[in-house]
C-alpha cells in the first residue's frame, strides 16, 4: 500500500499487515485530476495548480488535524500505469478503507445549508463509492468548500433513504481496540514500513481523535464483516442497483469487498465480469437470493438466454432476507453454466402460460417476513434428473404468502403486488 | 377495490392473470441442477440438428428450380438458426414457397413451417383459395438426447401437410404439400423437410405422383396464361 505523508506530500511504501494511522479520501472523479506520476515525476508547484489538489491539499490538512500523518487518495496514490498494482488496489480497496482511521467523502457537488444536495450527489450513485460509504469505521462528509457536512452517523438517515442501505450499516462504529492499526505506544515492525522514514515514527493521535470524535457516537459496536453477514446477497445488490460506473467491469470489481471475494481483473470482459463476481460469491455462500432477481424493470438487452444469475445488479429490486441454515449443509456449487442446489421445488398446476413448470421455492423471505417466500420459475428438461433452467428473456419472480397457500404471485414493478381482496 | 355505498361495502373481486397455482402438499426439498448459458456466450449452444430438405421428387420430376434462404450442402441445411425460406419455381413462373423458422432456446428446438402459393398472381386466377399452414414439429430435447440416449428409430413421419392446389380449375394441376420426418440415430436426430408434388387430372380418380409419368406443366402454365390474357382483354 502507497501511502502519501500529509505533511511533505512524498510517498511511503507499507509492506504488511500493520499500517501507520491513515486517513483515506472518497470522492469522485472529475477533471484536472493530480495523477500518482505528476507528484511522482514533477515538483508540487506544477501540480498544485491543478483543479484537483483542492482536495488533496484539504485532506492532508484535515489527516494532520485528525491525528493521522498519512493519507490515501486514489487518485494519486495508484500507478495505474502497473496493471499489478492496479489489481492489488482494487482488490485491497476494501480492506483499505476498513482500516483507515477516518474516511473524508468529498461531496463536490453539496453545499451546507442545501439539505436537497447531498441526497441528490453524483457520489451517491457511484459504485466505487458504495463501499467507501460503508467499509470505513468512521466517515465525515465535506462540502464543496471543504466545509463539514456531518458524519455518516449523525446523517444515517438521510443517507438511508437516498441509498437504500439500512441504516443500522451506516450507524455501525467499531472501536479501535481491534483495529489493524498499530496503537501509537507500538512500535513499527522493522520492514513493515519502507521506502522513506519520515514521519512514520511520530506518535499518532488516534486514541485522542477518537475519543474526541462527538458526532460518531453510535450504538452499534460491530465490525464491517459482522454487519454485512446479517445481508443477503439480494439485499447487497440492490444497494448497488441504482449505481453506475464508468467502466462496465467495475459494477463487478467495486463489489468484491461488500461480498468479500477477490478475482482478477480483466478490464475487457465487459458484462462477463458481474458473472464471475456471481460465480466467486456462490463459491462461499449458499444464500439462495442470489437467485431472486426479476427482468420487468429492465431494458431486454441486459438478458441473455436462459439467465442463469444476474446480469446486472439492478436486476435485483426486492428486499429479499436470507432464511439459509448452513447446518442443514445444502451448499450450492455452479461449475460453467450449471449450478447444483438444494431447493424446495413445486410443479405449477393448471394448463396456463406456466403448464408443465415449476416453482424453485428460495430460502428466503420478502421483507424479512417468512411467512412471504420468493419463488423462481422453472422449465424442466429432464423431470427424472431433476434437471431445470429459467425461461429466457423474462425472468420472473413470484411471492408465495401463508396467507394464500396454493397461490404464487407475479412481483413487478417497485412494489410488492397487492394482495387479492374481497369484501363484502 | 372497495366503494362504500348506502352504508354497505361493495367488493370486488380483484384477480390477476399473473398468478399461479400449486398445492402445498407437492412442495419438497431436492437437489436440482438448473442449467444456464453464459451471457454473450453463445458458442457453448449444442450443436443444431440438422434439417435434411428432399425437394427431389419436385425437382426432378417437375422440373422445378429450387432457391434457399440458406445455402444447401448436399440437400443438408445443417445448421438453420434462424428463419428461413425455400421458393420452387417452374420453368414457367410457378412459384409456391417453404417458411420455417427455427425457434432456439438453449436446449430446445422446433421446427414451424408454413407453405403458401409464392406467386400472387397465380394463385388469384386460380380456383384454389389463398392457402396458408402453419405446424410446428414437437419440441424435442436435445440435450437429452445427445446426453444418455443410443436410441435408433427409422425415419418417421412426423406431420404431412395439407396440400395445396395450384393450377387452372377444369385442367391438371399441381398438388403440393410438404412433410415433416425425424429419424434417430444412436442418440442423434436430423429431421426431414419433404416437399412432395402430384399433378392431379381432370378426373379425380386420375392421381400422377411424381413417380408416375412426368407430367408437363407447359400445358398448365399455358392455359394459366391464355386466361390470364382473357381476363387482361
Amino acid at each position: 500500500m502507497r501511502l502519501l505523508n500529509a505533511s511533505t506530500y512524498e510517498f511511503h511504501v507499507v509492506l504488511g499487515p500493520q499500517k501507520p494511522n491513515y486517513a483515506i479520501l472518497s470522492h469522485t472523479w472529475e477533471d484536472d485530476e493530480v495523477l500518482f506520476e505528476d507528484i511522482r515525476d514533477t515538483s508540487k508547484s506544477d501540480w498544485s495548480a491543478r483543479k484537483g489538489y483542492f482536495k488533496i491539499k484539504k485532506t492532508c490538512a484535515q489527516a494532520l488535524q485528525d491525528g493521522c500523518d498519512f493519507v490515501w487518495i486514489d487518485t494519486c496514490n495508484i500507478n495505474k500505469d502497473s496493471s499489478t498494482e492496479l489489481s492489488e488496489a482494487i482488490n485491497s480497496m476494501f480492506r483499505w478503507y476498513r482500516d483507515a482511521t477516518i474516511c473524508y467523502a468529498y461531496i463536490s457537488d453539496s453545499m451546507i445549508g442545501d439539505d436537497r444536495s447531498l441526497p441528490q450527489c453524483r457520489w451517491l450513485t457511484r459504485g466505487w463509492t458504495l463501499q467507501e460509504m460503508i467499509a470505513p469505521d468512521r466517515v465525515h462528509f465535506y462540502d464543496m468548500d471543504w466545509g463539514f457536512l456531518g458524519s455518516r452517523i449523525s446523517l444515517a438517515r438521510d443517507l438511508s433513504a437516498a441509498t437504500g442501505i439500512h441504516e443500522a450499516v451506516l450507524l455501525r462504529r467499531h472501536r479501535p481496540g481491534i483495529s489493524q492499526s498499530h496503537p501509537p505506544s507500538d512500535p513499527v515492525p522493522s520492514g513493515l514500513l519502507v521506502v522513506k522514514k519520515t514521519g512514520e515514527d511520530k506518535a499518532p493521535l488516534f486514541k485522542t481523535a477518537e475519543r474526541d470524535c462527538r458526532c460518531c457516537p453510535s450504538r452499534e459496536d460491530v465490525d464491517v464483516e459482522s454487519m454485512l453477514e446479517k445481508f443477503s446477497v439480494a439485499q447487497k445488490m440492490k444497494w448497488a442497483s441504482k449505481r453506475t460506473t464508468t467502466r462496465e467491469e467495475d459494477i463487478a470489481y467495486c463489489l468484491m469487498g461488500l461480498f468479500d471475494v477477490n478475482m482478477p481483473l480483466l478490464y475487457g470482459e465487459g458484462s462477463k465480469a458481474f458473472y464471475r463476481l456471481q460465480e466467486a460469491i456462490l463459491g462461499t455462500s449458499s444464500d439462495q437470493s442470489i437467485l431472486a432477481f426479476r427482468s420487468d424493470l429492465i431494458s431486454s438487452p441486459f438478458l441473455g438466454d436462459s439467465p442463469l444469475l444476474a446480469p446486472h445488479p439492478k436486476l435485483f429490486c426486492d428486499e429479499v432476507h436470507n432464511m439459509h441454515m448452513p447446518a442443514r449443509g445444502t451448499h450450492a456449487s455452479l461449475t460453467g453454466t450449471t449450478l447444483s442446489i438444494e431447493m424446495l421445488i413445486c410443479p405449477v398446476q393448471g394448463n396456463g402460460m406456466h403448464r408443465d413448470q415449476y416453482l424453485g421455492i428460495l430460502d428466503c423471505s420478502l421483507d424479512g417476513d417468512p411467512s412471504m417466500r420468493p419463488a423462481i420459475l422453472l422449465s424442466p428438461v429432464h423431470k427424472g434428473k431433476m434437471i431445470f433452467r429459467r425461461n429466457s428473456g423474462d425472468v420472473k419472480l413470484f411471492r408465495l404468502q401463508s396467507s394464500h397457500p396454493g397461490e404464487a404471485v407475479l412481483i413487478t414493478g417497485r412494489a410488492l403486488e397487492p394482495k387479492p381482496c374481497m369484501l363484502t | 377495490m372497495a366503494n362504500l355505498s348506502g352504508g354497505r361495502l361493495i367488493g370486488i373481486v380483484f384477480w390477476s392473470s399473473n398468478r399461479i397455482r400449486y398445492d402445498v402438499s407437492d412442495i419438497k426439498r431436492s437437489r436440482i441442477t438448473v442449467i444456464g448459458e453464459k451471457l454473450d456466450n453463445h458458442n457453448q449452444r449444442p450443436s443444431a440438428v440438422p434439417i435434411r430438405v428432399n425437394t427431389c421428387s419436385v425437382c426432378s420430376e417437375f422440373g422445378c428450380s429450387l432457391i434457399s434462404s440458406s445455402r444447401l450442402i448436399a440437400g443438408h441445411l445443417p445448421d438453420v438458426a434462424g428463419p428461413g425460406r425455400l421458393e420452387l419455381s417452374s420453368q414457367w413462373g410457378e412459384v409456391f414457397c417453404v417458411d420455417w423458422k427455427r425457434d432456439w432456446t438453449s436446449l430446445q428446438s422446433c421446427i414451424r413451417t408454413s407453405l403458401q402459393p409464392g406467386d400472387d398472381g397465380v394463385v388469384q386466377n386460380s380456383a384454389a383459395p389463398i392457402a396458408s399452414q402453419e405446424h410446428t414439429v414437437p419440441i424435442v430435447d436435445l440435450e437429452l438426447e445427445s446426453l444418455d440416449t443410443c436410441v435408433t428409430t427409422p425415419l418417421t413421419e412426423l406431420h404431412r401437410s395439407k396440400p395445396i392446389m395450384l393450377g387452372t380449375p377444369g385442367s391438371e394441376r399441381l398438388q403440393v404439400w410438404i412433410s415433416i420426418s425425424r429419424e434417430t440415430f444412436i442418440g442423434r436426430s436430423r429431421y426431414e423437410l419433404g416437399i412432395h408434388g402430384e399433378m392431379m387430372g381432370d378426373d379425380r380418380d386420375k392421381r400422377k405422383t411424381a413417380s408416375d409419368e412426368p407430367i408437363s406443366l407447359v400445358s398448365l402454365l399455358a392455359e394459366l396464361n391464355s386466361l390470364s390474357s382473357e381476363e387482361g382483354d
